[in-house]
């Protein structure tokens, strides 16, 4: 386990959340072709540790829904963010970054898939997707060494 | 700055307000006004999960740790281990849970070994709420053992 503890008092949340809204260059992004949504992975300077960047496009929200320790070698990460459980908007997102080079994709129930592949020099796969009804159904699944997908959250 | 309420006649220290489940939430921060409660800072999680381990000559076990700034208001914490059985993963056994608040928490999830050689990883799950809510899952890297 990647038991570290956070340096709390060098993190900068408000930090990351404005380089991801403002558009600037961060470690990784992902964003839906309409802007409903996106997903960023920014690094901290101060500590080193990655903050995962979820953003509620219309309300330009942007919310850090998770740290990421600096040394984990292995990242397989799916979430969502709502107000209230119920509640929509709410933006489920997926990350990854593993040795593998990973790549994950996204659907609404039998929709289409969206893709999220892995940046060939970061590693680092991410893909997100918003919804107002917070109850549909989605599904993540990351890909395989042999080229198969699994799931990582339904 | 800490913000200060009446609650039921005592006076509360309300610090933090916003969420997340392995994370977080982002409401501005404004300038509080009479009877308004503003978010000074996002309660952030980090959420981790180690390999599957070898528990004994017979068992397997995974653990996870939740690190976060602050307590949440609620918050369901839950690790599994998980088979690679039939080309894909399987839960396996039964789940650890905790109803846990607190800003850290250790867990664990431990089960017998099935005869055989057979990969094993975990997952923890974590749902929160801090003013907002959040889920996060996350998965372990796999090891395989024999017996």
């Amino acid at each position: 386990v990647t038991d570290q503890e956070p340096p709390w008092d060098l993190i900068d949340l408000d930090a990351a959340k404005r380089l991801v809204l403002a558009g600037r260059p961060v470690e990784a992004s992902a964003r839906t072709a309409d802007g409903a949504c996106a997903v960023a992975v920014a690094r901290d300077d101060a500590s080193g540790w990655f903050l995962v960047v979820a953003v509620d496009g219309p309300a330009q929200e942007a919310t850090v829904v998770a740290l990421l320790a600096p040394d984990d070698p292995h990242v397989q990460l799916a979430g969502s963010i709502a107000p209230a459980k119920g509640v929509g908007p709410r933006i489920h997102y997926g990350v990854a970054r593993t040795s593998e080079g990973a790549g994950l994709r996204l659907r609404r129930g039998s929709g289409e898939w969206i893709h999220g592949a892995a940046d060939p020099a970061t590693g680092w796969a991410l893909v997100c997707y918003p919804t107002d009804d917070f109850f549909d159904p989605v599904r993540i699944e990351i890909s395989t060494a042999n080229g198969a997908w699994e799931p990582l959250a339904v | 700055v800490v913000l200060t309420f009446f609650a039921g006649g005592t006076v509360k220290r309300f610090g933090l307000v916003s969420l997340v489940a392995a994370a977080l939430v982002a409401v501005p921060t404004g300038v509080a006004q009479a009877g308004v409660v503003t978010p000074q800072h996002d309660v952030v999680c980090t959420t981790s999960i180690g390999g599957a381990r070898a528990n004994g000559t017979t068992g397997v076990v995974v653990s996870g740790t939740v690190r976060c700034n602050a307590s949440v208001d609620v918050a369901v914490t839950t690790i599994q281990l998980q088979i690679y059985e039939g080309g894909q993963w399987r839960l396996y056994g039964n789940s650890s849970s905790t109803a846990s608040t607190a800003a850290n928490i250790n867990i664990s999830d431990s089960a017998a070994r099935k005869p055989g050689c057979w990969a094993y990883r975990g997952v923890i799950t974590r749902e929160a709420f801090h003013h907002n809510w959040g889920t996060t899952t996350k998965y372990g890297e796999s090891a395989s053992f024999c017996g």
